[in-house]
């Protein structure tokens, strides 16, 4: 009677442990992703990104050039080499180190961090989100003919962006995303740290409790760095809160900065 | 008495073996197994099944015809009630447009677009959702809608150029309705005005089949039209569709602003890249000369 009862215990958990995982799957999400939703705003905002160690990033000559310059010119005051200046996209990874609130919605393909800056968002596509043919990289027209009002063409084209293009996955708790197909005109932070279009970048997202998220960033770019390396950032879910439309070009138009620093 | 005799096993049950949780393991398998079958009955049609899931990514029906796009498609400002000066201010818009001197819009200056933003949609639109809000992401003209669930309005809404939108399910139909708007905006890529006092109510349902969200967008803007009017915009499901990323302000050539008209400062250029026998400049030049401009 025992067994028998036992056996059928077995059944009717491992059928409801089953029963929960098709959901899961169903939806794309579990109760433990839930909690990355919310609006966040980073700790410590990263005006010039460092190692795990603190130290400069490991740039090959050429690079190390061009990020002294662009220090030299900023001293200056020429923020020229700096496309944000403008207000183009800062582009990923900075829109995760500037001091600009952004907004985690989870869906059961996407997921999509809001950002307030300039209101750009970036979506991170979960299996099955994307279709499964992949064209080969190529800029977008209207960045070779003109900025205004150019349409796009209709076809699910890779191209390069600023924000690129991120997969991602649940792991246990944590979510996994790697980025490419980023455009090397923008920089990888405000001191002005450069990258080319080769830049892939794998995240790893993690609650450290339950209102402070964990993004640790790992940087490969074989034309830019002379070997990978990580860095990671903290942030506080304000809760209650909303973003805000923030428009970068209204802004300047004031005297304000195109991104706080 | 079963029902004791059934309960003392449960307790055993659930004290030799923690994977019984709390259950009746001797009633739940025949729950179980209809649940799994339920479960799996649903995997199998997709979740457009749910009549109140929007979420996935869809395009604008009209801009798929014959591959082909034209701005036609782009217009609402068709036999609409307008007063007579915004009949006048709309004709001499649409004059500027097919002139090729378009008015420096929010849309055209890189500007949050507004109503035009999902009205004279051209690329995808993701929907991410939740029990507390609703999310649309377009990737032309890169707008982000925000549409908070079963909220008010605030007391005193801050102008923006999309506004502030609160949404409710009215049986299947999602109700979006939305005010706040800063009045810089206009309903299409021609022109047609609309002013601060805009009151958008949008009625979004999707097809029984999944593959279809239609919005009926109803406007009321008594700053400009004698009354409310209502128009049809329709999405198809898109699936596998990536958002690209649309930088609008990436490349700011002097040449095109130079042909666009300006019927307000605010919109001309804080920064350019010079232009000098069809070159474009390697530096872009900013001026902040402008920067105690009144906002329009």
């Amino acid at each position: 009677m025992k067994l028998r009862l036992g056996a059928r215990c077995v059944i009717g958990g491992l059928l409801a442990l089953a029963t929960q995982l098709v959901g899961a799957v169903e939806a794309g999400t579990s109760a433990s992703h839930e909690p990355f939703a919310g609006v966040w705003q980073i700790d410590s905002p990263v005006f010039a990104v460092r190692t795990m160690t603190g130290e400069v990033p490991p740039l090959q000559n050429a690079a190390a050039q061009v990020y002294h310059r662009h220090i030299a010119e900023r001293k200056q005051g020429d923020t020229s080499f700096d496309s944000a200046t403008w207000c183009a996209s800062v582009g990923i990874p900075r829109l995760m180190f500037i001091d600009s609130p952004f907004e985690i919605m989870v869906g059961p393909q996407h997921i999509a961090f809001m950002h307030e800056w300039n209101w750009w968002a970036r979506v991170i596509y979960l299996k099955g989100a994307l279709s499964s043919s992949v064209p080969p990289l190529r800029r977008p027209a209207h960045i070779e003919s003109t900025g205004i009002g150019i349409l796009p063409p209709i076809e699910n084209v890779m191209t390069l962006g600023p924000v690129g293009l991120s997969r991602g996955e649940w792991v246990g708790d944590e979510l996994l995303v790697t980025t490419d197909h980023l455009i090397d005109t923008t920089l990888i932070d405000s001191a002005g740290l450069p990258h080319s279009d080769a830049l892939k970048l794998t995240e790893k997202f993690r609650l450290r409790s339950p209102d402070v998220l964990e993004d640790r960033i790992r940087f490969e770019d074989p034309q830019i760095f002379t070997r990978p390396w990580e860095t990671v950032v903290t942030y506080h879910r304000k809760a209650g809160e909303r973003i805000h439309e923030d428009v970068c070009l209204d802004r300047i138009k004031t005297g304000e900065p195109a991104v706080r620093e | 008495m079963v029902f004791a005799q059934a309960e003392q096993r449960q307790s055993d049950c659930v004290a030799k073996h923690p994977w019984c949780f709390n259950m009746k393991c001797e009633r739940i398998l025949p729950i179980v197994i209809g649940l799994m079958l339920a479960s799996n009955a649903h995997g199998a049609q997709g979740p457009q099944n749910n009549m109140r899931d929007f979420s996935g990514t869809w395009r604008d029906w009209q801009s798929t015809i014959g591959k082909t796009q034209t701005n036609q498609m782009f217009v609402i400002g068709v036999d609409l009630p307008y007063k007579p000066a915004t009949q006048d201010l709309t004709a001499e818009r649409l004059e500027m447009f097919k002139a090729g001197r378009d008015r420096a819009s929010p849309h055209l200056t890189c500007r949050p677009t507004g109503v035009q933003g999902f009205t004279a949609q051209k690329g995808a639109m993701l929907v991410v959702q939740s029990p507390q809000q609703i999310a649309l992401l377009f990737e032309d003209d890169r707008e982000v809608r925000h549409v908070y669930l079963n909220q008010q309005h605030p007391t005193e809404v801050k102008p923006s150029y999309t506004g502030d939108s609160i949404g409710h399910w009215d049986g299947n139909t999602l109700v979006i309705d939305t005010i706040g708007y800063n009045g810089k905006g206009q309903l299409d890529e021609i022109g047609t005005p609309h002013s601060m006092q805009l009151h958008l109510v949008e009625r979004v349902t999707k097809s029984k089949d999944g593959h279809t969200l239609t919005d009926e967008l109803t406007f009321t803007d008594p700053e400009y039209y004698t009354g409310p009017f209502t128009k049809t915009r329709t999405w198809n499901l898109f699936p596998g569709a990536r958002l690209r990323d649309y930088d609008c302000a990436e490349n700011p050539r002097e040449d095109d602003f130079d042909k666009l008209t300006f019927d307000n400062d605010w919109y001309k250029p804080t920064c350019v890249r010079p232009v000098k026998d069809g070159k474009a400049a390697e530096k872009v030049v900013c001026s902040h000369s402008s920067s105690h401009a009144d906002t329009p």
